[in-house]
């Protein structure tokens, strides 16, 4: 309340509504894009539901595919010294490549829209899940795996039933930290070579100069980042009970 | 006696030492003023402002430039002017109405090009209509080719949610690339990025500009109005330098456009092809930027674009043009 209030005041002493709204005139745009129709395809949603929902379709599928991708090969890694030879130079080599330096190139390998933004939110979830799931993998303590093959556990039951569960809290930490980076991706491509969702929709006000509208599209952006960041971690407590309960 | 020597001494002494400030305030001229404009991204329209730089008008007029940009579009651009990080700038006339509209508080002072723009598309788009559908790029929404194609769009009896349109989200230099990979149809951009994908043999400009509003105006110089109001002979001065690049190029067409390809890098070919698409002018006229308001507003009015301007921002059109053009400086 306290931050809505000076926010207000400030906003009211700068007399700039064209560059600083008050939280009020955010509210107000809020409302106005609830009720302006949708982007082509969902005209029923509102423009701000509508940009929304392609915003977090685009970032379920790219996070869907990142975390496949980035969990099977972290485990190969882990488990498999020659996975490890051979892949981390290369996983060193392009992990401190911004995601946003791939643009142009996701521009000229994908075209336009859904397919290169797609690659840019796994490009920035992918590195942290990837390396959350081999930093779990290899700090499975090495007393339980022997304990384990003492009891004549098989290989495979000494991965399944041993390694990967250990790592699963890294896993799923990995896994909060890649949905954080790519939410912040997805906006950043849709500035890029797009035509809706939330990121282009801040553009679109920006360019217009509506900035009570620019900072009420942010403020979705924070909503929706926030609300996923709590579902991950509910789901987190509720997969690994075993862990809150020891 | 001691006393009044001691003090003819010093006096001599001081009047010695301070000969050479003397000679110095008298030979140094004054400070040159510090404007920082502003201007856009690789736009051929704004040459007048790189020929003044070249040809050192701005110096003559003891105005040091400090340039600011390039912006990827005119609403940037007024962003930076509104946040006072800007004092004067080369900028489409779309970009200045709708910033003032906004209430930023700002002058359109001077004319630069009229008409210079044009649809790209690829070969086989033969009409406007074949468009539908297909991935057409603008530069952002607000700008003078985002209204263009609104304009365009209305005349063919159809509207921007006939077309796939990305305005804003693919840089103009990056346009011509997009037209030749196939990930667009066609693009409403500013010359050289029109002349860029005809001279290279994979687009074509299917409509200009003055086909759709001949002689329209297209880009112009504005200030913000406390800078002018403290800087009044400044804003003069860099207004008669803009006057004289503009006639310099009409005078010497070959030399701008040497200067125009040491700018943007670009062959001769695709400079002189642009050139065939764009008038320079310091010329302004208050008419055109009251007709340039009504389209805006009565595109988004009749839902050919989303509304930018309404009557709402801009009740009374007279006294807001009136407010907004100031002409003084190009009759000073």
């Amino acid at each position: 309340m306290l931050f809505l209030l000076a926010w207000e005041i400030a906003a009211l002493l700068a007399n700039l509504p064209q560059l600083f709204p008050t939280p009020v005139d955010v509210l107000s745009a809020l409302y106005a894009l609830l009720i302006a129709p949708g982007p082509a395809g969902l005209p029923w949603a509102g423009e701000l539901w509508g940009n929304t929902l392609i915003s977090l379709w685009r970032v379920l599928v790219g996070f869907a595919i990142a975390a496949v991708s980035g969990i099977l090969l972290g485990v190969a890694i882990g488990w498999w010294r020659n996975a490890r030879d051979l892949l981390e130079p290369i996983i060193e080599l392009l992990r401190p490549i911004p995601p946003l330096a791939w643009i142009p190139l996701a521009m000229l390998w994908f075209g336009l829209g859904f397919t290169p933004a797609v690659f840019l939110i796994w490009l920035g979830a992918f590195f942290p899940i990837l390396l959350n799931t081999v930093l779990g993998m290899e700090s499975t303590p090495k007393k339980l795996v022997e304990v384990a093959k003492t009891l004549g556990a098989s290989s495979g039951q000494i991965l399944f039933k041993v390694c990967v569960p250990f790592a699963a809290p890294s896993i799923m930490a990995g896994l909060r930290i890649g949905i954080g980076i790519g939410w912040m991706c997805l906006v950043a491509a849709e500035l890029t070579g797009s035509n809706s969702g939330l990121g282009y929709m801040i553009m679109y006000y920006y360019s217009t100069m509506e900035a009570a509208k620019t900072v009420a599209g942010m403020l979705m952006i924070g909503i929706v980042g926030f609300l996923m960041f709590t579902a991950l971690k509910k789901m987190e407590d509720n997969l690994l009970f075993w862990r809150v309960q020891s | 006696m001691l006393p009044f020597i001691r003090k003819q001494a010093f006096l001599v002494f001081a009047f010695i030492m301070t000969v050479p400030l003397w000679g110095g305030l008298s030979c140094t001229p004054a400070t040159p003023a510090t404007v920082r404009i502003g201007y856009l991204l690789g736009d051929l329209h704004q040459l007048p402002f790189f020929v003044a730089q070249d040809k050192g008008f701005f110096k003559d007029e003891g105005i040091n430039v400090q340039v600011a940009g390039p912006f990827d579009a005119g609403p940037a651009e007024m962003d930076a002017l509104a946040a006072n990080q800007l004092d004067m700038g080369y900028v489409g006339i779309a970009p200045s109405v709708l910033a003032a509209a906004r209430k930023i508080d700002l002058s359109i002072i001077s004319g630069v090009n009229l008409e210079g723009s044009a649809l790209a598309t690829e070969i086989g788009i033969n009409s406007v209509a074949d468009l539908k559908s297909k991935k057409v790029a603008t530069p952002a929404p607000g700008s003078i080719q985002y209204v263009m194609l609104g304009m365009l769009l209305s005349q063919n009896s159809l509207s921007f949610s006939d077309l796939d349109l990305f305005p804003g989200t693919i840089k103009p230099p990056d346009m011509p690339q997009s037209l030749q990979t196939g990930r667009i149809s066609g693009y409403f951009v500013w010359e050289p990025f029109v002349a860029k994908s005809v001279v290279g043999g994979y687009g074509k400009a299917l409509v200009e500009s003055k086909e759709i509003w001949p002689g329209h105006p297209c880009c112009v110089v504005v200030t913000r109005n406390d800078f002018a109001l403290k800087n009044d002979n400044t804003v003069a001065a860099v207004i008669r330098a803009h006057r004289k690049a503009v006639q310099f190029i009409t005078d010497n067409p070959a030399d701008a456009k040497t200067i125009a390809q040491k700018w943007t890098r670009l062959d001769a070919a695709i400079i002189d092809n642009a050139f065939t698409r764009v008038k320079y002018t310091y010329a302004l006229s208050k008419d055109d930027v009251k007709r340039f308001a009504r389209e805006i507003i009565s595109l988004g009015e009749s839902g050919t674009i989303k509304p930018i301007i309404t009557a709402g921002d801009v009740p009374d059109l007279d006294a807001f043009v009136d407010k907004v053009v100031d002409l003084q400086y190009i009759q000073r």
